[in-house]
């Protein structure tokens, strides 16, 4: 055979999988169904001269190991210089900046209440703690580490992953419990912990008053864990990362097929042995790793026909439908928001006013319905890179938070507009000249996404991160740690351990799981 | 006796402020029960209601004149089928089969993991499910199998398992009763495992109907208080204070301006009431309920309601009848609930009991549970229209399924949610936690019981409405330390 592994999908975990595949000399086939590689991460035009980062808006928090083993620094990946703090938007000008200098915050939050500005460092601290402890385990398969010594030695300086981890009982039980109920017995300030809330369960179709939101926001932290470099703008928007992954993927030999859509999977005599593309065309190799959906590799190229029925009833009861739509907007001039500090353009701003706001919308979601008091996260990825726009001009990059992907009434066609001004309007609220200087809109709703990425719901993080789609029961139980009851057959997208994300951290634990798989040596 | 130091204080002489009492008493304490309603009024509340046969043992309530009734059903209709769950599996399997045989053959799977869930339920209530997750891998498959029904939905679990709507949504309805939750909630799934469901899923019945209802279980309690004679139960005097000095009770005192001093206060009345009680800066410091009452609504018959599809007998048979749930309307009623709005038709909960009333007619009580009703609407408060137009809309619903129930109508009494949890009547109605307006986290009967771990010697029951009765009591008698049998005088 030509190849020993064959990769479906060219988003980043896809690209990251593969190379370190062939960086661990193994002959690597790469098939991507579009015209370019990247998946969810490309950069786009809203309107001619205005380009913008179209679904995935940041990068990161890299995983550390995949920045080193690719050496994606090497291939022209530039990053913007600081880490990307959070400030929660106030309509009246009294913003709380969430970063990492604890005492910018306790600041900020003295306009508010100076209870809470003092409450602020402990609060952050233990929360930070809490994510330490959580750390190994992000970074690592579920479940303890595969048992191989040498074949993924590769990666040296693993084995502090492999202890088990555990957090204090006390923040055990507070993680297990919801964000609503931590923030209420911490802070009195709504903005406060309404920003807080919208990090902890944004991209979920969760509410924050639900059983483990609160592990979430650990979760969240553990994965901006400090060996990373945390959230950032890459250059050129998040095509300039895909540019120089795919760079160090043809530097280590990956080999690429592009327009290549994989129909089903083929099999020789029960085994696993290559995938035929819609064109009749077919590849073949005894591995095969798939960065799409579990439910889309799993029950829809022919492989179900051999798993277990609990298994797969269990796969298409997993909760993995968007509520993420990304609005991009072209601007005329710099935005504006009210009593902001132009520094703090290059940072997240979050507009939530409080958990009760999230709780409306979320109800409005449960019903088919976006509420007009949506939740955002904006980011103007132009004041961070000029080379995106000409001079002057800027982009917005809004993701807003629960939005169905069926609407109970009406067509995306027709709300798309509604969504657009829906959006325009609460922006005015902070920004009141901003709606006037839009000269272009682009909108992906939770149905593109998912049209997009594959046919597998469209979620932002791969599926609701509950307790009961996490970890070693992620996708589902008896599909985890990469490896599908399918032998030969590996997962390495978003609907794995540990999440979604632009991290590369699935890709990473894939290739682990291929290369203790592959008994021949190279 | 009144003379005698007091080891406990219960508020409240409900039923699990009796057991409560009643566990105590058995152990040769002296207690006192306080109640704002006068014992009268007690006598006549009719709603029916189940009993845990254990704490019925416990006790030996039907030695002081207790009457059980039979297992009982719980029968689902919809328009084109009934289906009819008994606490035996094959009859229940029998049942589905005719509408789904795959959904019969799950049934009994399901019911296993349910039970298995259930067995493990004191040991995973310790762990917790981040932990778990954090060092998963080492605590083998049956502790997989509970951490995923703690954390999964139940629309999630349901649709992995079956395939009928109506058996979805029967399940679904009697899972998520009381709580104010949402299927999709995470963690709802485990709901399932609540005691009072079990005997549905043909585990140990635990859980009977008492004939005769609440006024006949009060009843067996004072007697048995009675045979122990160190509790005395004082009707119409309400408790207006806990009185709490330095986290650690005192004494509570009464709205007629005594004082009543002892070392540890059993309040039966619940978390939210409880709070409402205790002042000086103890506010807001213990732990929220997570129950949400359904509304009730009980209706009275001059003729034998029949339900489409059913025989009457079987519907007067105790059973529990559920009209037309689904997992969809279920999740309709919760966002409307979510946003505190009155929907026209929910799933409704039936339970019909024959009586001859004062005249010596025979006639037919129809008590019907309404879940997810907001104790207060976005549109304004439970006023007479309002009141009005909830019945007016439960027996429109009623009537779809029960022809001729609206001719036959004699009476209807409304307790909304609100009422159902106010059982201090000098402060009016409580208002609901900020908890049982959204989502809760918590698993009910996880929190029946709470030892305040702030103010010592508070312990807080959370009464139930609807599901078993009598462990809540115990639970507190055993978790007040003062469970255990002291030499009574009456031994020496």
């Amino acid at each position: 055979m030509d190849y020993e592994v064959i990769v479906i999908g060219g988003g980043v975990n896809g690209l990251v999988c593969a190379t370190l595949l062939a960086l661990a000399k193994r002959r690597v086939l790469l098939v991507e169904a579009r015209d370019r590689m990247g998946g969810m991460c490309a950069t786009g035009e809203i309107t001619p001269g205005y380009r913008v980062s179209t679904i995935a808006h940041l990068i990161g928090p890299l995983d550390a190991e995949v920045t080193k083993a690719l050496r994606l620094n090497k291939f022209g990946l530039q990053l913007s210089a600081k880490q990307i703090s959070a400030v929660a938007l106030s309509a009246q000008g009294q913003h709380i900046v969430l970063g990492e200098d604890l005492r910018n915050t306790s600041q900020s939050l003295m306009s508010h209440s100076s209870a809470d500005a003092k409450a602020w460092a402990p609060f952050e601290t233990k929360l930070r703690r809490a994510a330490q402890q959580v750390h190994a385990w992000v970074k690592s398969p579920p479940g303890g580490a595969f048992d191989v010594s040498t074949k993924s030695s590769f990666f040296s300086g693993r084995s502090a992953a492999r202890a088990s981890v555990a957090l204090d009982p006390e923040w055990a039980s507070i993680a297990d419990g919801s964000i609503a109920e931590l923030l209420d017995g911490e802070f009195s300030t709504p903005l406060l912990k309404g920003a807080l809330a919208f990090d902890a369960v944004m991209g979920n179709a969760l509410s924050p008053s639900m059983l483990g939101t609160a592990f979430l926001a650990v979760m969240r932290r553990a994965l901006d864990g400090a060996n990373s470099g945390g959230l950032v703008h890459p250059q050129g928007g998040v095509g300039g990362f895909v540019s120089a992954l795919v760079k160090a993927a043809e530097a280590a030999g990956v080999k690429f097929k592009l327009n290549a859509r994989v129909d089903h999977f083929l099999f020789d005599s029960g085994r696993l042995a290559g995938v035929e593309f819609t064109n009749s065309e077919a590849v073949y190799a005894p591995q095969i790793v798939s960065s799409l959906s579990p439910q889309t590799t799993l029950l829809g190229f022919g492989a179900e026909r051999d798993l277990p029925i609990g298994l797969k009833r269990r796969l298409a009861s997993a909760r993995i439908s968007g509520c993420v739509s990304k609005v991009n907007l072209a601007l005329s001039s710099q935005p504006s928001f009210k009593g902001l500090d132009k520094k703090y353009l290059k940072d997240r701003l979050i507009i939530c006013p409080s958990v009760d706001h999230l709780e409306r919308s979320f109800a409005a979601y449960e019903q088919g319905r976006f509420s007009s008091e949506v939740s955002m996260e904006i980011t103007v990825p132009s004041s961070h890179d000029a080379t995106l726009v000409k001079s002057g001009q800027h982009v917005l990059s809004a993701t807003v938070f629960y939005v169905p992907k069926n609407l109970a009434s009406g067509s995306w066609e027709t709300a798309k507009a509604e969504l657009v001004s829906i959006v325009g309007a609460r922006l005015r609220e902070y920004a009141p000249e901003l709606p006037d200087q839009v000269i272009g809109a682009d909108v992906y709703t939770p149905a593109d996404i998912d049209e997009l990425s594959g046919g597998a719901g469209g979620h932002w993080h791969g599926g609701d991160l509950s307790f009961d789609q996490l970890g070693i029961l992620r996708p589902a139980e008896g599909v985890s740690r990469s490896a599908t009851p399918v032998p030969g057959l590996f997962l390495c997208g978003a609907g794995t351990h540990p999440c979604g994300g632009v991290t590369g951290i699935n890709g990473r634990i894939a290739a682990e799981a291929v290369l203790a798989h592959l008994t021949v040596a190279p | 006796m009144a003379t005698e130091r007091l080891d406990a204080i219960v508020v409240g002489a409900n039923i699990e402020g009796l057991f409560a009492a009643a566990a105590l008493a058995r152990a040769g304490r002296y207690v006192a029960v306080f109640d704002a309603k006068v014992e009268t009024e007690l006598a006549t509340d009719g709603q029916d209601c189940f009993v845990e046969l254990g704490a019925v043992a416990e006790l030996d309530l039907v030695s002081h004149g207790l009457r059980l009734s039979g297992p009982s059903p719980i029968i689902g209709v919809a328009s084109e089928h009934a289906l009819i769950l008994w606490p035996e599996l094959q009859s229940s399997q029998t049942s589905i089969t005719a509408v789904s045989s795959r959904d019969a053959d799950a049934y009994a799977g399901f019911c296993a993991r349910i039970g298995r869930a259930a067995a493990l339920q004191g040991l995973a209530r310790d762990g917790s499910l981040s932990n778990w997750h954090l060092s998963s891998g080492t605590n083998g498959e049956a502790s997989k199998e509970s951490v995923f029904l703690r954390s999964c939905s139940l629309e999630r679990l349901l649709n992995e398992e079956f395939t009928n709507d109506l058996l979805k949504g029967m399940l679904a309805q009697g899972a998520l009763i009381g709580t104010g939750a949402s299927q999709r909630m995470p963690g709802s799934a485990f709901l399932l495992t609540r005691q009072s469901l079990l005997s549905v899923f043909g585990f140990e019945n635990s859980y009977r109907f008492v004939a005769g209802g609440e006024a006949q279980l009060k009843r067996a309690l004072l007697t048995l208080l009675k045979f122990y004679n160190t509790v005395d139960v004082h009707y119409g005097r309400g408790v207006k204070e806990i009185a709490v000095e330095k986290d650690i009770v005192q004494a509570v005192s009464l709205i007629d301006g005594a004082t009543v001093r002892a070392p540890v206060v059993i309040s039966a009345v619940g978390f939210d009431a409880t709070d409402v009680l205790l002042r000086n800066g103890n506010r807001g410091r213990l732990t929220r309920s997570a129950m949400l009452p359904p509304a009730l609504v009980r209706f009275t018959t001059s003729a034998a309601p029949v339900v489409r599809g059913l025989n009457a007998a079987t519907v007067s048979s105790n059973a529990t009848i559920r009209l037309n749930p689904s997992l969809s309307r279920l999740a309709r009623a919760h966002s409307a609930f979510h946003t505190r709005h009155l929907l026209h038709d929910y799933c409704l909960e039936l339970k019909v009991r024959p009586r001859t009333n004062e005249g010596g007619a025979l006639v037919w009580d129809v008590y019907v549970t309404v879940m997810y009703v907001p104790s207060a609407t976005d549109e304004g408060p439970w006023t007479g229209n309002r009141r009005e137009r909830f019945v007016a809309a439960c027996a429109k619903t009623i009537e779809e399924w029960v022809p001729g129930f609206g001719a036959s109508l004699v009476g209807a009494t409304l307790i909304q949610p609100a009422e159902a949890q106010s059982f201090v009547e000098a402060e009016g109605p409580v208002p609901l936690g900020r908890q049982q307006i959204r989502d809760s986290s918590a698993i009910p009967e996880a929190r029946a019981v709470d030892v305040s771990k702030v103010l010592k010697g508070l312990l807080t029951i959370e009464p139930s409405l609807f599901s078993g009765q009598g462990s809540g009591g115990l639970l507190a008698a055993q978790a007040s330390g003062l469970s255990k049998r002291v030499k009574a005088a009456s031994d020496a």
